[in-house]
């Protein structure tokens, strides 16, 4: 199956071993990967933050490059983020009045899916193949979970890794404060945030937490290493591929 | 109300609330048990979503013909003896419900009146109108009972005084009241009985909130646990209700929907201790005001009516659940939003009552997590409504600042912001300049410049900021294929 | 259901059997005085009580009186709840002020839901009546740090005597 990777602008820059592991473990299932390195934003941040014109200009090139890719025989697109997703999921909306616009940002939506769901929906779970030996737990990333409804997904996958022990915690779908703009602009309350849902990660002993947004994991890692707490941020994709060490 | 002050200090109050230990215990205790009481309670529905589509209809067909609903409403209710007011603003609702205390006491001031719990009369600040005029406004609900003493504003929607441990409402008790030092909390509940009896006995005037007013029978029905309501309603010669307009509900059948939302969501009960419906008032040989007034009150909300993606604010039902599952609400409170409507319902209702310029911060304060769209019973989409405003709010604010050339403190941040995207758009729009930019923030990062900018420096102040590797996913891509030989 | 919500209650068989319950009832509750509204049946059970009991009591008695018994037109037994229609009985503040509130409520009177409860007030008479009132249970609140405290201004204690096999 070939399908269209689209990265985020903060896994190419920030956290590119979740992107490299997330093209092992697909090429490892037989996919064929297609990177288009003119990718550049999904136009979120703009979004978020209310500046709607400066979203659809950037939006605008990103659709027209997976357009293409899925034009030029892409299945699909799989993109190893919650809320990347998501914001595929507005586009169409976001350009209302735009006819050409808005079909296209529907047929890219229309492709898109967050990579635990490709996996569990597109590719057989028992075929994936990996271990982590560690005490593990997973954080819903907020967009994932409540605008995608992922929660099972993940959870399905980790239990199928060799020597992983996945322990749930109360807070597991608490925000975790960063909220793109939110985390700086409003730091304090972020972080007030943040302390309430990890509150428990020290006495846990967890070797790692792991989820499917690196924009929660940045934040979450970074919280924890002020902290000195030492518990790893991994990006799902890192643990199935096997790429965590 | 929030005045422009109010809403200039809201940094300030933020900063005042996280630092406050005490009410950080007391907003995590309450939140927690909201939250574990709601789960509980909407078990025991069997089909919870459906419920919830079902209300949402209702209040889409009252958000779009909101005018004929409230003309039968009217009408029903006249035809039955009640007497309705429309009341535009804050101030006309206040004049009307001022001259009916000073009727209630034989023309002169010095009216008692007695309060059952209102938002809507918070919104107005009745109590500060009727005292204006000589008149005298007491709480009866042991929350705003609570708050009043206190000289403070609720800083919940369903528990006014959910900020305050029971200490701190034992010591305000001994100081007011007078009473012995306690810490038990049926003793200070009993004080409030007590005092308050006497005050329903001898009230003039009695004023409540209304939760549901319905158009097909011209009726009202207010709910409530301690049994106020009742006494204010029931007890004095006039009764008014004030209501925001949006409350009207078409037929007397949709009660049923509403009531199994309503206490589910915001206290957790299957139902709350008592409900009132009240049609008109009663004949001459019954219990009860012999006059029931209502005042309908628009104080802005027509206006929300204009907006596609945000007038389903209008559907809000007052539950408070939002309030409960927002994790910015769990560590700042209620005050710190410095409006009347708190949490996640005030973050879109304020703005849009009060104007976008006096209320900017509040739709920025939040992370757009979507736990208050999980679980308001209504299912008002409070995220896409946040996001519309702060759309609106930037709009506008740019274009006055262009239009007055204002270089103020307000305006300048934004200005700095919008040329800010503006450079990210057209760098993010192509690929040449973002590998550009990406290779122009990998040299500063390297040479530590990254840390002059507020961003990186409001992050770092409490987080470690992840170094990007030498080698981003695209450079690596780009080895792999090149070492694959693909073209 | 009735437990759930902090209401006793009983089931009596007979007329009979109710004035017994309501006499124990003041001898357990040391009720020195009772109130009853102006239904005939709620007069009738209380007849024999040796206690003094008021009818048409005033505000001012009603205020003194340490319980106060009425009939409830209709009652909801999905929620425990009473239902007051104030059109048809003056109970209005007798089953308000006083702290102990006892209610007589017929079997045959009781309905599964909420739903079909609305349903009947809506269709009868001049509908709906003009007062009307649901209880569940004791006034109460949990205003004090969410700690749950029985009777605020509402009655402390409900007390539903349910009647079967009554005409």
């Amino acid at each position: 199956m070939r399908v269209a990777l689209f990265v985020s602008c903060l896994v190419d820059q920030v956290w590119p071993s979740a992107g490299l592991a997330t093209v092992d473990l697909l090429e490892s299932l037989d996919c064929e990967v297609d990177f288009d390195p003119r990718q550049t934003c999904c136009g979120q941040p703009a979004f978020n933050t209310g500046y709607r014109d400066e979203a659809r200009r950037v939006a605008t090139h990103s659709l027209s490059v997976l357009d293409a890719q899925l034009s030029a025989g892409c299945e699909a697109i799989v993109l190893p983020t919650g809320s990347c997703t998501a914001m595929f999921g507005h586009l169409p909306a976001l350009f209302e009045g735009n006819a050409e616009m808005s079909g296209q940002a529907t047929r890219v939506r229309n492709h898109c899916w967050e990579l635990t769901r490709f996996l569990t929906s597109k590719i057989d779970p028992e075929r994936i193949e990996s271990s982590f030996t560690g005490r593990v737990t997973y954080h819903d990333a907020c967009h994932g979970l409540r605008e995608l409804g992922i929660r099972d997904e993940p959870r399905a996958l980790l239990s199928k890794v060799r020597g992983l022990e996945l322990i749930e915690t109360d807070s597991c779908d608490s925000c975790c404060g960063f909220g793109g703009t939110f985390s700086v602009k409003q730091a304090d309350i972020s972080t007030a945030m943040l302390d309430k849902k990890i509150e428990d990660y020290e006495s846990l002993k967890l070797d790692a937490v792991v989820s499917g947004d690196v924009s929660c994991l940045m934040q979450i890692e970074g919280r924890m290493k002020r902290r000195g707490i030492k518990t790893r941020a991994l990006h799902i994709a890192e643990i199935l591929a096997g790429t965590s060490a | 109300m929030t005045s422009p002050s109010k809403q200039a200090g809201f940094r300030e109050r933020v900063q005042t609330a996280l630092g406050d230990e005490v009410l950080h215990g007391a907003l995590r205790n309450a939140t927690d048990l909201f939250a574990e009481r709601r789960r509980a309670a909407i078990a025991s529905i069997d089909d919870w979503q459906g419920l919830r589509d079902h209300a949402r209809a209702i209040k889409d067909d009252v958000i779009s013909h909101l005018d004929q609903h409230l003309e039968a409403f009217a009408d029903k209710a006249e035809a039955r003896g009640l007497c309705v007011h429309w009341a535009e603003d804050a101030t006309q609702a206040c004049t009307i419900i001022a001259d009916l205390a000073l009727r209630s006491n034989n023309g002169k001031p010095g009216a008692t009146v007695v309060k059952a719990k209102s938002m809507t009369g918070e919104e107005i600040d009745l109590n500060e109108a009727l005292e204006a005029k000589g008149h005298d406004p007491i709480e009866t609900d042991l929350g705003e009972y609570i708050i009043q003493l206190a000289g403070e504003t609720p800083s919940h929607i369903i528990v006014p005084a959910i900020h305050k441990t029971k200490q701190q409402i034992a010591d305000l008790f001994t100081a007011k009241l007078g009473i012995e030092p306690t810490d038990d909390e049926r003793k200070l509940c009993a004080t409030a009985r007590k005092i308050l009896r006497t005050r329903f006995a001898e009230s003039d005037l009695g004023v409540s909130g209304v939760n549901f007013a319905i158009a097909e029978t011209g009726s009202i029905l207010v709910l409530e646990n301690e049994g106020n309501i009742r006494m204010s309603t029931t007890l004095p010669k006039i009764h008014v209700a004030i209501m925001g307009i949006e409350k009207v509900i078409p037929k007397f059948d949709d009660l049923a929907v509403f009531l199994r939302l309503l206490p589910r969501s915001g206290t957790g009960q299957h139902l709350t201790t008592y409900q009132s419906i009240l049609t008109g008032p009663v004949k001459e040989d019954r219990e009860g005001p012999r006059e029931i007034h209502i005042v309908l009150l628009d104080n802005g909300r027509s206006k929300l009516l204009e907006n596609e993606h945000s007038k389903q604010t209008l559907a809000c039902i007052r539950c408070g659940a939002c309030l409960n599952a927002c994790p910015v609400y769990q560590q700042i409170g209620g005050h710190a939003y410095g409006s009347v409507y708190p949490g996640p319902i005030g973050a879109i209702l304020t703005p849009q009552l009060e104007g976008l310029a006096q209320a900017e911060d509040l739709p920025f304060a939040s992370s757009l997590c979507g736990a208050c769209r999980d679980v308001c019973p209504v299912k008002i989409d409070i995220p896409e409504v946040i996001l519309d405003l702060r759309a609106r709010i930037v709009e506008a604010s740019t274009s006055t600042a262009k239009a007055t050339h204002d270089r103020s403190d307000r305006t300048r941040p934004r200005k700095f912001e919008r040329l800010a995207f503006r450079i990210w758009a057209m760098t993010f729009s192509k690929p040449i300049l973002a590998n550009l930019a990406y290779g122009m923030a990998r040299l500063g990062q390297g040479l530590r410049l990254h840390r002059l900018l507020p961003p990186v420096r409001a992050w770092t102040k409490t987080r470690e900021l992840r170094q990007p590797p030498a080698t981003s996913f695209r450079q690596a891509m780009h080895k792999r294929s090149k070492m694959r030989g693909d073209s | 259901m009735l437990d759930k919500v902090e209401a006793s209650h009983e089931r009596c068989e007979s007329d009979d059997a109710a004035r017994t319950a309501i006499a124990r009832l003041c001898t357990e509750k040391k009720i020195r005085s009772l109130a009853v509204s102006d239904a005939a049946h709620a007069r009738d059970l209380c007849r024999n009580l040796a206690i003094p009991c008021h009818q048409d009591a005033d505000r001012s008695t009603l205020l003194e009186t340490d319980a106060g018994l009425c009939t409830a037109q209709l009652g909801i037994s999905e929620t425990g709840t009473l239902v007051l229609d104030h059109d048809q009985e003056r109970h209005r503040e007798v089953s308000l002020l006083p702290p102990l509130h006892i209610a007589i409520l017929r079997q045959s009177d009781i309905h599964p839901s909420l739903s079909t409860v609305l349903q009947s007030l809506n269709t009868r008479g001049e509908s709906p009546p003009r007062a009307v009132t649901f209880i569940t249970g004791a006034s109460r609140t949990a205003d004090i740090e969410l700690t749950l405290i029985i009777g605020v201004h509402g009655p402390k204690a409900v007390h539903v005597i349910i009647l079967e096999n009554s005409p």
